[in-house]
């Protein structure tokens, strides 16, 4: 239920909302804590405006509630109920984060000393080979570094493998494009109403 | 549905005006829309939504030759909202849109033929841009022999997944393909989905024949030993075109092994895993600019990740902008909203400064004015003006110029207290 019109105009809506709100909290502010706390509101917006379909959106909000000083803001944008979601979601997610990197150390250990017991290259050469075709193992590095970058990118990817990295990856794209395209139009909309002022005034 | 109505009315009063100059961001918002309409809980709405968004863009497009044709358009969308009879109208349709402009007829057929395809918009995405490039009489010929075949054919549900390539070896065939699966899964549900999100739930039918025909057009470097064998496999299935996609009943997807490939369990399991992920690679593709002409997992996944890491230092760049741009983030929402920002994308003049970004290298259509079916869709400014006022409105009736408190009465929001400055905690709390 992915209606990019409807997604777009309640993006739009929270974003012009919580742009308020976030004027309101912060009247002085230097320049880059104003920045952030916009880049903070258009990622709540575009993550609310998402829904629950995706683990990015939550991953995102997420990421922004584990900062402390953000959190009278997200406090006032998302209501209580929701920072206590996100801040909690934050800490699971940090915690599976620990334990995944651990698992995965153990396991990339126990390879090495299988590997290296046995003749590597015929383990190395026989599943590679049969499960993705007459790849190179050279090629197969590179798409394997090019995952994991992927994964570090992507906000919440990152236990996924495959065909949900992609899924995910998709509607992040395309949600990012969004959000570029209705801050800009913000943007040139609050200039020209500045440049209007000012030939008024 | 609302969208019918104004995606026609957008039509007839955009037919006159010129072609807009929005058109590829349009064009994208449109097909990135139907790649992510959901057709797993609204088949029928995204169906029609996917159908009267292309026939939309499509007939804005074309000239007031094609007022005629855009009320059979019309007409034949409200079949489809019926859900019946699909086909029927559509052979009778086709020949006469042969005569007028070749170029969009078959871009119709196989928006026409993807519809009954719920999330076919990955499979249009696709086969728009390759319509753009290749031949399309000779497409289109083909195609239209294809689809009386399959009218002919009984949907049944045999779920084969067969190749209906034809010997052509270009797009053309992955939409017949496309085509026949659609039209016989409309209302399959869709088993094995990861998850919902991105409406190219159709994908894993739409797999094969998609694959197949990235095998025969690019030669992706996925190492398939099944390329050669599946498109002497689909030729040898000639014009008898299958009907693909999962059965209604089963539980999971019934393969046919193509010729000579191996009917081991596991590796039809892995080609079904691979195609998959192929043809979410073809999507990204799509989405992302420039990535046409780029073949192989690795280096489009390095193209993908450079246009992420794009996209976010953008968004950085607009928040720093945004922030020095109004010094105190007290945006004026009345003056923004009067401005009518909202009628994206490509009906604002701000939108058409990064058209070209967003524009698909492939996408060529000659006749340019696609948008304002789009924007005449969106909704009235003026609710939107009012939810924004109402609100606000609700936390400090001062800022805004004029009463509210009788829009909060009639929008009827019942706990917008005067202390709470969160907003619409009531209404969705910012769900997620």
């Amino acid at each position: 239920m992915h209606d990019p019109r409807r997604f777009k105009r309640a993006f739009m809506e929270r974003l012009l909302l919580s742009l308020q709100v976030a004027g309101l909290t912060s009247k002085s502010m230097g320049l880059r804590e104003r920045r952030d706390a916009v880049r903070l509101s258009s990622d709540v917006a575009m993550a609310s405006s998402r829904g629950r379909g995706a683990p990015w959106a939550r991953a995102l909000v997420a990421r922004h509630a584990a900062e402390r000083r953000n959190e009278a803001l997200l406090r006032r944008i998302m209501g209580g109920s929701g920072y206590e979601r996100a801040a909690a979601a934050a800490a699971a997610a940090a915690a599976a984060g620990r334990k995944e990197i651990r698992s995965k150390k153990i396991v990339r250990r126990s390879h090495r000393v299988c590997s290296s017991r046995r003749k590597r290259r015929s383990l190395v050469m026989a599943t590679p080979a049969a499960a993705s075709g007459a790849m190179s193992s050279s090629a197969r590095r590179m798409v394997k570094g090019r995952l994991r970058l992927l994964r570090r990118l992507v906000p919440g990817a990152e236990s996924l493998h495959g065909f949900s990295l992609l899924t995910e990856t998709l509607d992040y794209v395309v949600c990012l494009k969004t959000q570029v395209e209705l801050m800009q139009s913000l943007c040139k909309g609050s200039q020209q109403q500045q440049q209007q002022l000012l030939q008024l005034g | 549905m609302d969208m019918n109505e104004s995606s026609e009315k957008g039509m007839k009063s955009n037919a006159s005006s010129g072609p807009g100059n929005g058109i590829p961001v349009e064009w994208q918002s449109q097909f990135s829309g139907t790649f992510s309409c959901t057709p797993a809980a609204q088949q029928q709405h995204a169906m029609m939504e996917s159908f009267a968004a292309v026939s939309a863009g499509l007939w804005a497009s074309a000239t007031s030759q094609n007022m005629a044709l855009s009320s059979d358009v019309s007409a034949m969308s409200s079949a489809v909202q019926r859900g019946a009879g699909f086909l029927a109208p559509v052979p009778a349709f086709l020949p006469q849109g042969l005569s007028h402009f070749p170029v969009d007829s078959g871009f119709i057929e196989r928006a026409a033929r993807s519809t009954c395809f719920g999330g076919g918009g990955g499979m249009m995405g696709a086969g728009a841009y390759g319509a753009a490039d290749q031949s399309m009489g000779d497409a289109f010929g083909g195609a239209a022999e294809r689809l009386m075949d399959h009218h002919r054919n009984e949907c049944n549900n045999k779920a084969d997944l067969e190749l209906a390539g034809n010997g052509h070896d270009e797009v053309p065939s992955s939409e017949a393909a496309g085509g026949d699966c659609s039209s016989k899964g409309s209302d399959s549900k869709k088993r094995r989905r990861p998850n919902e999100v991105m409406g190219a739930d159709q994908v894993h039918c739409s797999n094969l024949p998609a694959d197949s025909a990235n095998e025969s057009v690019h030669s992706k470097d996925k190492g398939e030993e099944s390329s050669p064998a599946t498109t002497t496999g689909g030729k040898s299935k000639g014009k008898g075109a299958k009907d693909t996609s999962e059965s209604q009943k089963e539980d999971y997807i019934h393969v046919r092994a193509r010729r000579g490939q191996a009917t081991n369990s596991h590796s039809l399991a892995e080609r079904l895993r691979r195609e998959k992920i192929s043809e979410r690679m073809k999507l990204l593709q799509d989405l992302v600019p420039g990535c046409s002409k780029v073949t192989g997992k690795a280096v489009m996944l390095d193209e993908i990740i450079n246009y992420v890491q794009s996209l976010q230092r953008q968004v950085e760049f607009l928040s720093m902008k945004l922030a020095t741009v109004n010094p105190r983030l007290d945006l004026n929402i009345e003056g923004l909203l009067s401005k009518d920002l909202l009628r994206f994308p490509g009906v604002h003049s701000s939108s058409i400064g990064f058209s070209p970004e967003m524009m698909h290298p492939q996408l060529q259509l000659s006749q340019p004015g696609l948008i304002q079916g789009g924007a005449a869709g969106m909704a009235n400014p003026d609710v939107f003006r009012r939810i924004i006022q109402a609100q606000l409105g609700a936390k400090e009736g001062s800022q805004m110029p004029h009463a509210l408190n009788g829009y909060v009465s009639q929008m009827a929001y019942p706990s917008l207290g005067s202390q709470d400055l969160s907003i619409r905690p009531s209404q969705d709390g910012f769900q997620m």
